[in-house]
């Protein structure tokens, strides 16, 4: 029997259910029944239910497209900090070095995770279609919210580009990159910022539309 | 009649705050009584210093401090035995109810700073910290609310505050992992007879699920507020 409603704000501790139900992300089980481990939605599907945390830092995933700073150097690569407790490495084989101009600490770089393991240690390959990234400006989100900053299909996150006249590079660890004329990128920060602060609410595509509308 | 009007089975006003700190992971303020207190919460992060790194789960380090201004005469900044003392018991509080099976090899820190003090800090301490670590996203498998009893003027009384404290005649802090009834934290100051004992952590327990209340709808209302723009 499920005891709650789908997008439900639920805390830990909170009863989903009881008795045979697929436990996902964001619950636990015991004693046949399925409670919430963290502040987050709800979403209840026919046979398991899963909680969207709220807050939270990013765990590495094999093909997740990530945005990160360069913070130390090792003969065998780079650290790169994507915001998460894990250590992620560049290896020097995984991205082209222009010869008169080497990847340094405080370097951008956007890249792609494609590996990772048991002890959660990743590591980025960073070729073409990814790199190091310059100038533009990195706007920090909750990891929990990508999902909607990018929309269905990339509806939200296309709007945006559009309407901003930005360039916009989403990373899943919540590292957002903006390139365009400084108003373009300031306004661009704001909206998403705005989808971070209200990604939990409804008619937010709808006031993110307004927004975008009244500014051009 | 106790000497600030309450109830023998009455708790002081609480209020909790979560997401209070722009640079912590998670944070909350709770004014419990007239005191007033921080909590922080920093990671999952790596390891420091890396010996203490634990190869299946989190490492839960709890560190308490007192304000020199928190107290009525100065107090020396720095921790003291009681802090150290303080900071051991919240992690045994706050550590069974953490899945921290879930970040191994990581570190997940718990600051608690009081700025204000007027008696039963750790249960402030100890609540203000299990909503920061809902706040941080760290997986739970429920909330630890704290409240002490006790014993002053012969009577079985809830919440000691500052005089009661000080010159009664016992001090029982509990706290509790709610949907269980499993204990956490059980200290004693002073001294009861046993079937003393049973009644005050009793009393304590509903003070505790008291608290629980309190710490959930400060965390709702983090996010109902956001919702109404």
């Amino acid at each position: 029997m499920i005891l709650v409603e789908d997008r439900n704000l639920v805390l830990p501790g909170t009863k989903l259910a009881e008795g045979s139900y697929g436990s996902d992300v964001g619950t636990y089980k015991e004693k046949d029944a399925i409670y919430a481990s963290v502040l987050g939605i709800a979403y209840v599907q026919k046979n398991t239910i899963r909680v969207v945390p709220l807050e939270g830092k990013y765990m590495p995933k094999v093909d997740d497209p990530v945005l990160g700073v360069i913070v130390d150097e090792y003969p065998k690569g780079w650290i790169v900090d994507l915001e998460c407790p894990y250590r992620v490495t560049l290896d020097p084989r995984d991205i082209f070095e222009k010869r008169f101009s080497p990847i340094r600490i405080g370097d951008l770089i956007y890249g792609k995770i494609f590996k990772v393991t048991e002890t959660y240690e990743a590591f980025i390959n960073a070729k073409r279609p990814y790199g190091r990234l310059e100038g533009g400006r990195l706007v920090k989100i909750h990891p929990s919210r990508v999902p909607r900053l990018i929309g269905r299909g990339g509806s939200m996150i296309t709007q945006i580009k559009d309407q901003t006249r930005c360039d916009i590079l989403v990373g899943q660890n919540g590292l957002i990159w903006l390139l365009g004329k400084p108003e373009n990128e300031e306004f661009a920060a704001q909206i998403v910022q705005k989808v971070d602060r209200e990604a939990h609410t409804s008619g937010l595509t709808d006031r993110v539309g307004e927004m975008l509308k009244r500014k051009s | 009649m106790r000497l600030d009007g309450r109830r023998n089975d009455e708790i002081r006003e609480i209020k909790i705050k979560a997401g209070v700190l722009k640079r912590a992971v998670g944070s909350s303020y709770v004014e419990w009584g007239k005191n007033k207190v921080y909590a922080a919460v920093y990671g999952p992060r790596e390891v420091f210093p890396r010996f203490l790194t634990k190869n299946e789960q989190a490492l839960i380090r709890c560190r308490y401090n007192m304000a020199p201004f928190s107290v009525d005469e100065r107090k020396r900044p720095g921790p003291d035995r009681r802090a150290v003392e303080i900071g051991k018991v919240m992690q045994g509080a706050l550590e069974p109810a953490i899945l921290a099976h879930l970040f191994p090899k990581t570190m997940i820190e718990v600051n608690v700073e009081v700025v204000q003090a007027s008696a039963g800090t750790r249960c402030a301490g100890i609540t203000a910290a299990s909503v920061a670590l809902a706040d941080a996203g760290i997986p739970m498998r429920d909330l630890v609310p704290a409240c002490a009893a006790g014993k002053a003027g012969d009577q079985i009384i809830l919440d000691l505050g500052k005089e009661e404290d000080n010159l009664g005649q016992a001090d029982v802090p509990v706290a509790i992992i709610p949907r269980t009834g499993e204990i956490t934290l059980l200290q004693m100051d002073g001294s009861l007879s046993n079937s003393e004992l049973e009644e005050v952590i009793r009393l304590a327990m509903t003070g505790c699920m008291t608290v629980y209340e309190k710490q959930k709808e400060a965390l709702r209302k983090k996010y109902e507020v956001a919702s109404h723009d």
